[in-house]
């Protein structure tokens, strides 16, 4: 073996990845040859040497603990329901049961679930980003321009225009959601600690529910207020807009001048 | 034993070595116990889907690359360019060699290296070396098994190595230069 050879050899041999042959004719050539043993040596040195000095002292413990924390909470979370004595279980059910029934009794079963078919697409659509904004690693920039696609989308497809800010709210994002079979744009408002979603789109093929009217300057607009959120829709033109909140506080018809006629 | 019992003998026991590799990686100590928590509470909901007698460790450190890579490398990734067509493969056993036999260069020179600065110059190389030198330098896996934790063929990973290599041993060259360690040699 040649001193070219050896040192072609010489990371996967130091890297233990070479085979018993070539490690073999390796070694017998650096017992004859000095220049090639000292680079080899060398470099097992400084693999050793990186090693020893980033192998930090361990602290997981901590680490550890905390994790077996988690893992006792989410088995907990997950098994309560199931881990109680069957009686109780029981008395849920039947409980849940009546609930149901009562609910049913009480309103216009048609209309009640025609309300809901309506409202929780956009209460979904709504809450999926308030959690991805809540639970973003770095924070969200406050009045961000609507994304172009969306814009292009509102602009071209229906007579009404955007505003990234109005008083006391800031866009943050914007996307196209299919909502009911139905193509919306979703632009994301920042109010305070609260979030309004306000969705844009065409009415056709969307089941309108009567919901409280109220009327805002001039305009006629509906308001439903449910267990998770505030809900209000209006039409300018052809156009339907879908405000949602989880705040339910919030004074929505607020919102109203972001998105206008053109 | 119970699946937490399990687990905890055969994953956790990896969390400090999963903790030194997240600490080269996100460069500071919270991202990396978020990181190492993220990787084996995913770990613990898939723990079903790991194979039993398969290489525990091997399949954290697939977790946990993966994370890291969707979620904490740096947001805006320019390609990084490297330029190493200067740098000799012996380099660093060039220039110690060349300061003369009579005082031992080489252990004078490991000497006078702190762990912190090795730390810190394992913490500059590029993202893409400095993740298989991690690998491959401290957790001591084999290029195959880095090939599957980084999804690398394996050449890749052979060259991202031999690269990292020579970059950490140039960066502690200028080092000790800087610091006075030790006097470059007339080229
Ligand atoms: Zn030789
Ligand atoms: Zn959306």
């Amino acid at each position: 073996m040649t001193c070219e050879e050896a040192l072609r050899r010489l990371y996967d041999v130091i890297d233990k990845e070479a085979d018993e042959i070539d490690v073999k004719e390796v070694q017998e050539h650096l017992a004859h040859c000095e220049n090639c043993m000292a680079r080899y040596e060398f470099e097992a040195m400084f693999k050793t040497f990186i090693r020893d000095k980033a192998l930090s002292t361990p602290k997981s413990d901590q680490l550890k603990n905390r994790i077996l924390t988690r893992i006792e909470d989410a088995e907990r979370s997950r098994g309560r329901f199931f881990k109680r004595p069957f009686r109780y279980q029981a008395v849920i059910v039947a409980a849940a049961a009546a609930l149901v029934l009562c609910i049913v009794a009480a309103f216009s079963v048609a209309g009640y679930y025609r309300q809901r078919a309506f409202i929780q697409p956009f209460e979904d659509s709504h809450m999926a980003g308030l959690q991805t904004y809540q639970t973003q690693s770095t924070p969200v920039r406050a009045g961000n321009p609507c994304a172009p696609e969306v814009l292009t989308f509102i602009e071209g497809y229906l007579p009404a225009g955007v505003q990234d800010s109005i008083p006391g709210y800031a866009m943050i994002g914007s996307c196209l959601d299919v909502i009911q079979d139905v193509k919306f744009a979703h632009l994301s408002y920042v109010a305070g600690e609260s979030m309004v979603s306000l969705f844009v789109g065409s009415p056709d093929g969307v089941n309108l529910p009567d919901f409280e009217r109220v009327e805002v300057g001039g305009q006629e607009c509906y308001r439903y207020v449910c267990k998770n959120c505030q809900l209000m829709y209006w039409m300018i033109g052809n156009t339907l807009i879908v405000a949602v909140s989880e705040d339910k506080s919030l004074p929505l018809p607020e919102i109203m001048p972001a998105v206008s006629a053109i | 034993m119970s699946k937490k019992e399990t687990f905890e003998a055969e994953a956790l026991i990896h969390a400090d070595s999963l903790h030194r590799t997240a600490l080269r990686m996100t460069k500071n100590e919270n991202d990396a116990d978020d990181l190492v928590q993220e990787t084996l509470m995913k770990a613990y909901r898939f723990w079903d889907k790991f194979e039993e007698g398969s290489n525990c460790r091997a399949w954290l450190f697939k977790i946990m690359t993966n994370i890291f890579i969707n979620n904490y490398r740096a947001k805006s990734r320019a390609p990084q360019v490297v330029d190493l067509q200067d740098v000799d493969d012996d380099f660093l056993f060039g220039q110690l060699s060349a300061l003369g036999p009579s005082e031992n260069p080489e252990q004078h020179f490991f000497a006078k290296v702190f762990d912190d600065d090795v730390k810190m110059a394992i913490e500059e190389l590029p993202e893409d070396f400095r993740l298989v030198v991690v690998l491959s330098f401290l957790e001591g896996f084999s290029y195959q098994e880095i090939a599957n934790i980084a999804g690398l063929q394996i050449g890749t990973v052979k060259s991202r190595l031999h690269r990292g290599r020579k970059l950490l041993q140039k960066a502690l060259w200028d080092y000790a230069v800087k610091n006075g360690f030790i006097k470059e040699a007339a080229k």
